[in-house]
């Protein structure tokens, strides 16, 4: 045996720890809807920084699933597990998911399926990105967030939209004409476009490889993530 | 959200934190189940599934000190605890990926990540709950074992809905594979490929060239999967099993190992991956591999007096009878005495008391082992075989020797890597030329009984053919051959002079003693499915025979 072996990995050490944090967010948030159930619906006065509470929560636990994949992506210890789904199922899953959370502050969420559109993906990398995505949409969207899934130029293409103000332009991304030199520096938002493009370039189908946009032709002109999958 | 309830489902519940028990019921009230059961552990959820049927199982994965959730289905499946209409869902803090990809064979049907929201357990078990009903024909055929009409089934299915598609076509891949339809799986595969690169599909076409023997064409799709799929673990399995067949043990092992070091906590890729290591006489790995089989078997249901055996034999070699003596002495109490125990126990026994130069312990165990062997010899497996072999040359005993390698040979006469494995023993004894002609004789022996049954069969001659193969099948109890020739004739016989229970029984074990080899996996399933037809035609009273295992 090397002596490298006795040396700890600090890439090890981290990725451990991020699992370990990602759990116990997990308890925190679990913790949180049970305190909430306890309330009355409408007396109480704690319902606002519940809903902050769910949702920073809720942003530091889909960061720390963020560092974890891209940790494990490379490393190559790990490939996406591609099968196929039924696309409103899953879009209906992110939208339960969120609902109650995005009531609170007054915020309503609908969606745009056909039944029966089906597609091949890793449902949890996908399922996450949307969750999280939709999560970001909290912060900005004034009254409406909308989720929607179509068939487009032969991709599946997974968008999320809000009527806010809409991206800033350094935030404008086009992963058709983009690789992903995606700017990063400018703190954790670049990450996590960072992270929805790593996880789109993870879905490939013959010479297609997924990716995603950003654009401001959501609703009345707000914010329109796009994830597009081979 | 729509109407929706698990009104006359019956769940069961297992999680080691009752937290978390009362959690999840009391998420799943609202929806009104028939009922909910809870196990604390492994042992009480297997215990619950002999009980009763349960339409959803929601099993933690890490369930404490004893079995994991894994090992909690591998057991169920296993010991036929849970058809294939019933949905296990393993609830884990991983992610699906690196679960899926590091079970061997048995996968769970689906898996809901920690922490379990309301929201997600609602979505999931509805959309599990809808497939049940919208799939519960073809489940039900295969519960019964009818594959050929499962598939027809999903056939009929494909044709009317455009859900489920690639996950019925995967499952009918499987199933066509396991009949032996080896022309229609590929024809399968292929046309998926064509449209999509699915892992599961290269895989199993994988299977189908190594099952047709085809070992070059089989470690190249193997080792594209791989290359694409690194995570795809049981793909090492194979690949590893196909070199082997190529002769390649070396590189077999390599492959192996890779498998190991991604996906370690495998009982059965330890062993096989001690196995192989010890015809590579690379001992450290042998060892290795045989401690860690039996630490992840601890609480398993595929574990096998055997892993203690093997492990005493190879610290024998690797000089260490002291602690070789202690592993022995662990395997009566650790299986209850069972049968199998003994026969081990006193095999390696004998080596191991030589080794510590107690002559009288030496023989009084190895007479005990040869005493057990002719009393049970469906107990002899080649390995324990060997074992005993080795031990009856070194004492100087070639006949009992020669005995037991008879059996050896006569139980797996078409297995070249066993055939290999026993020359090597004699070789090393000093006497290569003897096992030559042993095997020579016994592998001719062999053929002229077939021979002569097959003969008297086409006579006419059936009862004495019944007699004949009834009396080989007895002394080889484990040859598939002739344990299928031994089948055939008394299906033949029931063909002409109709079907009774006794005969059909004892058809049925015949099958089973056969084995599920896949160079006769073909034979195997024509005669099963004879079976199944006599079974029908049996006049109605119980119906509890129909469904052989």
């Amino acid at each position: 045996m090397s002596d490298d072996t006795c040396k700890p990995d600090f890439n090890i050490i981290l990725a451990n720890s991020v699992h370990d944090m990602k759990n116990s967010v997990g308890m925190l948030l679990a913790a949180l809807d049970e305190i909430e159930s306890r309330c009355e619906p409408d007396g109480c006065e704690s319902r606002d920084q519940f809903s902050r509470l769910r949702h920073e929560g809720r942003r530091l636990g889909a960061n720390l699933v963020q560092m974890l994949t891209l940790y494990r992506v490379s490393h190559s210890t790990w490939t996406p597990n591609i099968s196929e789904h039924e696309v409103d199922e899953v879009l209906e899953e992110c939208l339960l998911d969120n609902e109650s959370m995005l009531a609170l502050k007054g915020i309503g969420i609908d969606m745009s399926c056909e039944e029966g559109l089906s597609g091949f993906f890793d449902h949890e990398l996908v399922a996450g990105l949307i969750g999280s995505v939709i999560n970001n949409a909290y912060k900005y969207a004034r009254r409406q967030v909308r989720i929607g899934a179509r068939r487009q130029d032969g991709y599946l293409a997974l968008w999320v939209e809000d009527d806010g103000d809409g991206f800033p332009p350094a935030m404008l991304h086009d992963g058709r004409r983009q690789a992903t030199d995606i700017d990063f520096r400018s703190g954790s938002t670049g990450l996590g476009l960072y992270f929805a493009a790593t996880i789109a370039a993870l879905h490939r189908h013959e010479e297609r490889q997924g990716y995603i946009t950003t654009d401001n032709d959501g609703i009345d002109g707000g914010g329109r993530f796009t994830l597009y999958l081979p | 959200m729509g109407i929706w309830s698990l009104k006359r489902r019956t769940i069961l519940i297992v999680d080691d934190f009752p937290e978390m028990r009362s959690t999840l019921r009391s998420m799943l009230i609202p929806w009104q189940p028939e009922c909910i059961d809870t196990a604390r552990n492994g042992d009480e959820a297997i215990e619950r599934l002999q009980r009763r049927r349960y339409d959803i199982i929601l099993c933690d994965f890490n369930l404490g000190a004893g079995k994991n959730g894994q090992q909690v289905l591998e057991e169920a499946r296993h010991r036929n605890l849970l058809p294939f209409s019933s949905a296990f869902i393993l609830v884990s803090a991983e992610t699906s990926a690196q679960m899926v990809m590091g079970a061997v064979e048995q996968q769970p049907d689906g898996y809901i990540s920690k922490p379990v929201t309301k929201v997600t357990l609602q979505v999931r078990l509805k959309k599990f709950v809808k497939k049940q009903d919208e799939l519960r024909d073809i489940t039900r055929a295969m519960d019964r074992k009818q594959y050929p009409r499962a598939v027809e089934l999903i056939d009929a299915y494909l044709e009317a809905n455009n859900r489920y598609r690639f996950e019925l076509y995967k499952l009918k891949s499987d199933l066509l594979i396991r009949a032996g339809e080896h022309e229609q799986a590929q024809n399968l595969c292929e046309a998926v490929l064509a449209g999509r690169e699915l892992p599961w599909a290269r895989f199993d076409l994988g299977r189908i060239a190594f099952v047709r023997q085809d070992y070059d064409r089989a470690a190249g799709i193997f080792e594209k999967l791989l290359t694409g799929n690194p995570a795809f673990i049981a793909a090492y399995d194979w690949l590893a099993r196909t070199r082997e067949r190529q002769g390649d043990t070396a590189l077999a092992q390599q492959v192996l190992m890779e498998g190991v070091a991604r996906s370690p906590q495998s009982l059965l890729r330890q062993r096989a991956l001690a196995a192989l290591a010890d015809r590579n006489d690379d001992l450290e790995t042998t060892e290795a591999a045989r401690r860690k089989a039996i630490r992840i078997g601890k609480d398993s249901i595929l574990r096998e007096p055997g892993d203690y055996a093997a492990l005493a034999r190879v610290l024998l070699k690797r000089g260490s009878p002291r602690e070789a003596l202690k592993v022995t002495q662990a395997i009566n109490p650790e299986f209850d005495h069972s049968p199998v125990a003994q026969l081990e126990a006193a095999a390696v026994g004998s080596r191991v008391h030589q080794a510590l130069g107690d002559e009288r312990a030496c023989a009084e165990a190895l007479d005990e082992a040869l005493r057990l062997a002719e009393r049970q010899p469906e107990l002899v497996s080649a390995e324990v075989g060997m074992s005993l072999a080795r031990s009856c040359l070194a004492q100087d005993r070639p006949e009992d020797a020669n005995r037991i390698i008879r059996q050896v040979i006569c139980n797996h006469d078409d297995d070249e890597a066993i055939l290999a494995d026993v020359s090597r023993l004699y070789r090393e004894a000093g006497s290569g030329e003897a096992i030559e002609e042993l095997i020579e004789t016994t592998r001719r022996e062999i053929v002229s009984i077939n021979n002569e049954g097959v003969r008297l069969l086409k006579e006419g001659e059936i009862e004495a053919s019944i007699e004949l193969f009834g009396r080989a099948a007895r002394s080889m109890p484990r040859n598939p051959v002739i344990n299928l020739n031994a089948a055939q004739s008394l299906i033949r016989r029931m063909r002409e002079s109709g079907p009774d229970r006794p005969s059909l029984a004892l058809a049925l074990r015949y099958i089973q003693a056969a084995g599920d080899s896949e160079t006769h996996r073909q034979r195997h399933n024509r005669l099963l499915s004879t079976c199944r037809e006599l079974a029908a035609a049996l006049p109605a009273e119980r119906h509890d025979e129909e469904a052989p295992a």
